[in-house]
């Protein structure tokens, strides 16, 4: 079993009412996956936050962290990791 | 005969409370004299940026937006008058206000905001840019701008009761590209809280006077998120993208 924890701002956390934990039966997990896992819990405009389901990708505009430090590539999860979702804001 | 970049006796009183504090001292307040930046829209982002690298002794300010407040500013723009809704500039409201705070800084306003066409002039005016329009599009025509003339510039955005800030400094850190932040899902009116990016737009005017002076440690290769509902700050060590479009390393041949 891996679990990881899993935060958001904006409306993505919002559409997961806060924090969230993901929780596999497998050896093996990597961040990919487990956003797809969050993605799935969701619907509609909620899923399209986290999920481009035209491209079959996670949204490109979108910074992703694992432990407070941003990752570029779809690394392997260690159980207990903390995945932080950052949409984009652009207010002034 | 005396230095007129030198800090006057009116001047070191004017600044004694920041002058006295140990690393910063009189070598800062002269730097920040000398400095200039600028200001990428003066809404609820850009007035306290304005404000406080104005009211800190920064030499030039060059302040650009276009248009004129509405009714739904007014929770955020602090220098702009209730009566100038519809009506007055930010330019000329923030510039009459800040006039009256640091009667000897030189103030630039230009009354449009960052376009293909002004970007390049605007950005050269300055030694710092400071990242506060409400579109995407804008903010990566400054980070391009910034990035190609190898000028600092601090990245700060707000939402709801959320905002963040970074540094970025052109070949040591990622640049706004390198973030992936877009979207073609954000329009005004977008919902905030007014102390926001008051909280936030310090913050960018405190890591500006940082990154002119060399005092402290800038945010860079770091981005703070604020959290207002849950009065929550997180740090995030940030990374570049080696296939940057923007800033990827330009390979020189000689």
């Amino acid at each position: 079993m891996i679990k990881v924890k899993f935060s958001s701002n904006g409306k993505l956390r919002e559409a997961l009412n806060g924090d969230i934990e993901v929780a596999v039966e497998a050896t093996a997990l990597t961040l990919h996956e487990a956003i797809r896992i969050v993605g799935d819990r969701l619907q509609g405009e909620q899923r399209t936050l986290l999920l481009d389901d035209e491209k079959e990708t996670i949204q490109e505009h979108i910074l992703l962290a694992v432990n407070d430090e941003m990752v570029t590539d779809n690394e392997s999860l260690q159980d207990g990791d903390h995945i932080r979702v950052l949409m984009p804001m652009a207010g002034g | 005969m005396s230095n007129p970049q030198s800090l006057t006796d009116e001047e070191r009183g004017r600044f004694s409370w920041q002058i006295m504090m140990s690393g910063f001292g009189e070598d800062s307040q002269h730097k920040l004299k000398q400095s200039s930046a600028l200001v990428s829209r003066v809404g609820g982002l850009g007035s306290p940026v304005a404000l406080y690298l104005a009211m800190a002794g920064i030499g030039k300010l060059v302040i650009a937006h276009g248009g004129v407040p509405e009714l739904g500013h007014m929770n955020r723009w602090i220098m702009s008058p209730y009566e100038g809704v519809d009506k007055i500039s930010p330019v000329d409201s923030v510039i009459a206000h800040i006039r009256k705070l640091n009667p000897t800084i030189e103030l630039v306003g230009v009354k449009e905001s960052v376009t293909e066409e002004n970007a390049a002039e605007l950005v050269s005016q300055a030694d710092i840019i400071m990242d506060c329009p409400p579109y995407f599009e804008e903010r990566h025509l400054l980070n391009r701008e910034a990035i190609r003339q190898n000028k600092p510039m601090v990245e700060a955005a707000v939402c709801g009761a959320e905002g963040y800030l970074t540094v970025i400094a052109p070949g040591e850190t990622p640049c706004m590209s390198c973030l992936g932040f877009q979207s073609k899902d954000w329009e005004l009116p977008f919902p905030v809280i007014g102390a926001v990016p008051g909280v936030i737009g310090s913050m960018a005017a405190m890591e500006a006077v940082k990154v002119l002076t060399g005092y402290g440690e800038p945010l860079k290769n770091r981005l703070v998120m604020y959290n207002g509902e849950t009065a929550e700050f997180q740090t995030i060590k940030l990374k570049r993208r080696s296939d940057c479009e923007v800033c990827k390393p330009v390979v020189v041949y000689q």
